[in-house]
């Protein structure tokens, strides 16, 4: 048969992402954030759950996992981060993820990054390909 | 107008098909989001004209079928109104068993258009017909249909393209990366034409091992051309080379012109060919070189044979006896034909029992067509042992 990889390597699912939630230009303390995963072979994934401090700020880690593919295998991962709202969560990021290595999904680390909820959804050019995400960041 | 994709685009979709699930909309909105795509919303109705996921079955039988969400048909707008997108996508389970290129029942079938193609690759082209024909006559438009796709994705869209221009009117382009051979000589020649060989931008990095396989009589499309090769100046084949994200890296922003490198050596000239199977240097049987130019030596052997013997291939193939078993009974009748083509198959034969490590037989009657098989056999073996090693080499 063809390529049945035993070595596992570390595949980067996600890279860290910092920044401020905002709703219309306000910080938003102490909500609920939650970030869901999935690669192939989890399509169910994991849900972490983070939160904003004070000011409105949050750090969301790396995560990774130790993974092995045949090379046929097209990676890919997919992270979506959302706020727990009462109405429903709102997405504030989803980037799929075709590399194992870190900031690949976003071409390196973020600076200044502002998530607004008001903000509507965009597609942004950025890393290998694209994010879809009520942020904005320092170009 | 642009009526074709510059190839950032074309490998920009056939990239971002793999993100796509079916039943998500911030997937399938974040894969639209390019200015070529008309902006619909997502259906899974029949006859409504926005963009579908289509479904597959992969690897095919009972113990090997998977349901993989595994293409995307859409509109296009702006330079791209009224054109039409079929864009699929490679493996992406993890534990998938199906080996689409070296699988057990790899072997030859006649597609709907009665051509001799892989019949794993047709098997899940079929599976998405029904929903291509449906949204494809669904629409009001009437411009090209543009099929892309990596890997599997990249065979599939082959016989998307060829199917499309033998079924309606519209003007076809192909695109492909890394992509396996879909189909045999004959297959080749009538999509060349049908499809039309300026419509057919074949991607593909030198030491990719997938373009490579399945072995000869599989061959690439379009017919005669090395198509866009991408040189590399590593020596040996590897599974990195087939990512989509290399060939993302690979194309950038150049124009189809710009990724179109000179194949090193010409496989493609008779007296090349012959010098290669004359020659007594050593073989590096683990060089990309070395399967280009088997590739090569079995095509124009084989040919001559053929010729020879006033054989017809495309009917040669099909039926049940495996490729293996079909390519030596055609040399074994090689060996007993004229001095000038009996000489061919008897220099090919040796080459590869060198190449493989087997015994040499000395005289020409030992080469036997069990002998012959048991080689076309190993050399199909070191081909698949090759990728796995350029796993291993990750």
């Amino acid at each position: 048969m063809f390529g049945k990889g035993k070595n596992e390597e570390t595949f980067v699912i996600a890279s860290p992402l910092a920044g401020v939630l905002l709703q219309d230009g306000k910080p938003v303390a102490n909500a609920r954030i939650l970030r869901r995963l999935t690669w192939n072979g989890n399509e169910e994934g994991v849900l972490q759950e983070f939160s904003t401090d004070g000011d409105g700020r949050f750090s969301l880690p790396a995560h990774e996992e130790s993974l092995s593919f045949n090379f046929l295998v097209q990676f890919v991962a997919k992270s979506k981060i959302y706020v727990e709202r009462e109405e429903s969560d709102q997405l504030i990021w989803y980037a799929p993820k075709f590399s194992k290595e870190l900031y690949s999904e976003m071409g390196g680390e973020l600076k200044g990054v502002t998530c607004d909820l008001l903000n509507p959804k965009n597609a942004v050019d950025i890393g290998s390909w694209r994010v879809l995400t009520r942020c904005s960041w320092q170009q | 107008m642009a009526i074709f994709l510059e190839p950032f685009d074309a490998a920009d979709l056939a990239l971002g098909v793999y993100s796509v699930n079916a039943g998500d909309e911030d997937e399938l909105e974040l894969f639209l989001a390019k200015p070529l795509f008309a902006k619909q919303k997502s259906s899974t109705k029949v006859n409504v004209q926005g963009p579908k996921i289509l479904e597959a079955q992969v690897g095919g039988r009972i113990f090997r079928r998977a349901q993989d969400s595994f293409g995307l048909c859409a509109r296009g707008d702006g330079l791209y109104r009224n054109h039409l997108f079929l864009v699929f996508r490679g493996t992406t389970e993890a534990n998938n068993k199906a080996d689409f290129v070296t699988d057990a029942r790899i072997g030859i079938t006649t597609s709907k258009a009665g051509l001799p193609v892989h019949i794993g690759f047709n098997q899940t082209f079929n599976s998405m017909l029904p929903e291509i024909r449906e949204f494809v006559a669904g629409t009001d438009t009437t411009g090209p249909v543009h099929c892309i796709g990596h890997s599997l994705g990249g065979a599939v869209a082959s016989l998307a393209a060829d199917w499309v221009s033998r079924n309606t009117s519209r003007a076809v382009k192909l695109y492909t990366f890394g992509a396996p051979r879909v189909g045999t000589d004959w297959f080749v020649k009538q999509t060349t034409s049908s499809v039309g060989r300026e419509n057919m931008y074949r991607v593909y990095h030198k030491t990719d091992p997938v373009p490579m396989v399945a072995l000869y009589p599989f061959m690439q499309a379009p017919y005669g051309s090395s198509g866009h090769y991408i040189y590399s100046s590593e020596p040996l084949i590897s599974g990195a080379a087939h990512a989509m994200t290399k060939y993302s890296d690979s194309v950038g922003s150049k124009s189809w012109e710009q990724v179109s490198d000179i194949p090193d050596q010409p496989y493609d000239l008779e007296a090349a060919v012959e010098g290669w199977l004359k020659s007594k240097s050593p073989i590096d049987s683990g060089s990309p070189a070395f399967w280009r130019w088997v590739d090569a030596a079995l095509i124009y052997v084989v040919k001559k044979v053929l010729m020879g013997a006033v054989l017809l291939l495309q009917g040669a193939f099909v039926g049940i006896l495996t490729v293996a078993d079909k390519l030596a009974i055609i040399l074994e009748r090689g060996l007993h034909l004229a001095e000038h083509i009996s000489l061919w198959v008897e220099l090919l034969i040796r080459k590869l029992l060198v190449a493989l490590g087997m015994k040499v037989e000395a005289s020409k009657e030992a080469i036997t067509r069990s002998l012959i098989r048991q080689v076309l056999v190993r050399l199909t073996e070191k081909a698949n042992r090759e990728a796995r090693n350029a796993l291993r080499k990750l």
